[in-house]
């Protein structure tokens, strides 16, 4: 009943007139951002993030949930059409996706994806609403050894799961926690690492960093292979799937809902690897496997429904513990702190109106992507069109812009460049900056834990294990690292054994 | 490649103990009343730590066969430092041309150096994109720097 009240209360603030143009510039912007490879909704956010600073705080969270959902949406359209995924999450779908468009299917293709990333949002945005006031009600228990051992799980799956190499993971981690540290120590007030500089004075922004390391590096990688893209020219006729398209995708979305939301939850590239889940289980379950990667319609409804469902399974943590699951919900996290609001378990007893108002506006926008994704499939068809040396240039001035717009400081975007440069480097040595980034967010609530921990406990390192829920995410995270330290060693010993 | 990665892990050695001792000079505190310089003692101490394992690890693995090379793509550098060019000279010409003039600048530049053959098409693309951002994102609230311009009355 709580739950039905707040989302009734919740729509009064989502459709405030305000509030509908914010989501519908968001999903707008978002699906904008999935079509156009070159710019994530990283990049898209951390641009309009300053441009926030004159925004209520709902209207800026539902405008950043927008553009991200959205991708989701718009990343598919480019996988199915072009066979280059405009969003990470959308790989998968270029298996399946673009082999149906050669067949002459891409409506059906672009038809089943569009309806299966409705289904994925949709129930993944009533899963979270069930389950994150229980959360924050429980979350309410933890004190400062919680958040620290929920920190230290959340950054030990995110290196459990990362896609290159684990130990260069781990190096990315520590430099992130490294950067977190420069600027004013918040207990004591000390500077550290910033040398006098008063740019420098409040840390290093994250608007800069984020911009730096994911729109100024990815321009320079993909310089060097700027070609052309072709776009699938095949007359995209009915957008609607058979009856016996309907039949197979069924299952595909009703598999794919469960296992975004459930993965999404977790820290790390939650849409990524339940879309890539997907595929897989859907391969297996399949009568005719032999099918997938040759046009299998379960091959792009399954891998769709999961990205999609796994941007509410992301929201979970954020706002029922105040830890972000991936590097957009720390992009949001900063969004939050910027306008003085912490997510948590306070959130939805401080601002219920910002808690409820979100998670309605999501329910909005997920209708919103379907009517914007099906009639105007034929808009965004010209918008990939759009050569990459056209777009370039134009991210470019757009970071540049919202990097010095956030303090009007020409410093911050010297800053952005560095770690334009740092990122670019870090791609060719292939290390990943994602971890980088979500341990600088991480960085302060671990750091103030640890030594708020230690104050409360005189000193003794056993407070986090004497506490239950911390002892217990403790226990899963040094379980998780010697579990991937156990399997890198193998793999160099088998290495070994074969040279 | 290999090489790249091993000079990489060196940096990080080296940046590692930089860490540690500025931390130390910081102040560690005591346990019980941590001070500043304890987190980023740590977190030196284990870069430092974890690549020279990794370092170490990798010369051992190198000293068997030859690790199979992988083909990478050589960067396109006149490009790059056309772009990194661009943006440093924006960062330094921003606040004393202003707004408008330099992203017009910047803009014909990128759009000609990429590939736009003719200049009269970047340069009218660059000048419409600059009004249309500048209108844009003045209404969202985003103060530019007028420079040169400012004579002429345009606001910020």
């Amino acid at each position: 009943m709580e739950v039905l009240s707040g989302l009734l209360s919740g729509f009064e603030v989502a459709l405030q007139p305000a509030n509908i143009f914010y989501c519908f510039l968001g999903v707008f912007v978002g699906t904008l951002i999935g079509v156009l490879p070159g710019i994530g909704p990283i990049g898209a956010m951390s641009i309009l993030l300053p441009t926030t600073f004159g925004m209520s705080s709902v209207s800026a969270v539902i405008l950043f949930a927008g553009i991200y959902y959205g991708a989701m949406y718009g990343g598919s359209t480019t996988s199915i059409l072009v066979n280059i995924p405009g969003e990470a999450a959308s790989v998968v779908t270029c298996l399946d996706g673009y082999q149906m468009a050669r067949k002459g299917r891409a409506g059906p293709a672009l038809g089943i994806s569009a309806i299966g990333s409705f289904i994925g949002g949709t129930f993944s945005l009533m899963a979270l609403t069930f389950l994150v006031f229980p959360l924050a009600k429980a979350a309410l228990k933890f004190g400062p050894p919680e958040y620290f051992s929920l920190v230290c799980m959340a950054m030990t799956v995110l290196i459990y799961l990362a896609k290159g190499s684990v130990s260069n993971a781990v190096l990315m981690v520590l430099l992130g926690l490294f950067l977190s540290t420069i600027g004013m120590d918040l207990i004591t007030g000390a500077q550290r690492f910033s040398f006098g500089s008063t740019t420098l004075y409040d840390g290093i922004g994250l608007v800069p960093l984020a911009m730096g390391l994911f729109g100024i590096s990815e321009v320079l990688s993909n310089i060097e292979g700027s070609g052309e893209r072709i776009v699938f020219e095949a007359r995209i006729g009915n957008l609607l799937p058979s009856r016996s398209d309907w039949k197979r995708a069924a299952g595909p979305m009703a598999r794919g809902s469960v296992m975004g939301f459930l993965l999404g939850i977790l820290p790390g590239a939650g849409a990524l690897i339940s879309s890539f889940l997907s595929y897989t289980v859907e391969k297996k379950l399949s009568k005719h496997p032999e099918e997938f990667g040759r046009g299998a319609i379960e091959g792009v409804a399954g891998p769709e429904t999961a990205n999609n469902a796994a941007t509410g399974g992301a929201f979970v943590p954020l706002l029922a513990i105040g830890i972000p699951a991936n590097v957009v919900m720390a992009i949001l996290l900063g969004a939050f702190m910027i306008h003085n609001v912490s997510p948590g378990p306070t959130l939805i007893t401080r601002h219920p109106d910002i808690f409820w108002g979100v998670i309605s506006s999501m329910y909005m926008g997920n209708v919103m992507l379907l009517f914007l994704n099906l009639p105007l499939i034929g808009m965004w068809v010209k918008v990939l069109k759009v050569p990459y040396r056209i777009l370039m240039p134009l991210i470019l001035l757009f970071c540049l812009i919202g990097s010095y717009s956030v303090n009007n400081n020409v410093m911050e975007v010297f800053i952005m460049i560095f770690f334009g440069i740092v990122g670019y480097l870090l791609r060719r040595l292939d290390y990943e900056e994602a971890p980088l980034i979500l341990a600088f967010i991480l960085g302060p609530l671990l750091e103030q834990s640890f030594r708020q921990s230690l104050v409360m406990s005189t000193g003794e390192l056993s407070i986090f294990f004497t506490r239950p829920i911390s002892a217990a995410a403790l226990i899963i995270s040094i379980f998780l690292f010697a579990s991937t330290g156990l399997s890198v060693y193998r793999k160099t010993k088998d290495k070994a054994m074969i040279e | 490649m290999n090489q790249r990665a091993n000079i990489a892990l060196l940096f990080w050695i080296a940046l590692g103990i930089f860490i540690s001792i500025h931390s130390y000079r910081l102040g560690l505190g005591t346990w019980s009343s941590p001070g500043p310089g304890l987190m980023p003692f740590l977190v030196g101490a284990l870069l430092s730590a974890f690549s020279l394992f990794s370092l170490v690890r990798r010369l051992r693995q190198k000293s068997g066969a030859a690790m199979a090379g992988e083909k990478r793509r050589r960067p396109e550098l006149g490009r790059i430092c056309l772009v990194l060019g661009s943006i440093i000279g924006y960062a330094f010409l921003l606040e004393r041309l202003g707004y408008l003039v330099t992203s017009f600048l910047m803009l014909a530049l990128l759009f000609r150096g990429m590939g736009t053959t003719r200049y009269g098409v970047a340069a009218t693309l660059s000048a419409a994109t600059v009004l249309v951002t500048y209108l844009v994102f003045s209404y969202l609230g985003v103060a530019f720097p007028p420079g040169i311009l400012q004579w002429k009355g345009f606001p910020g």
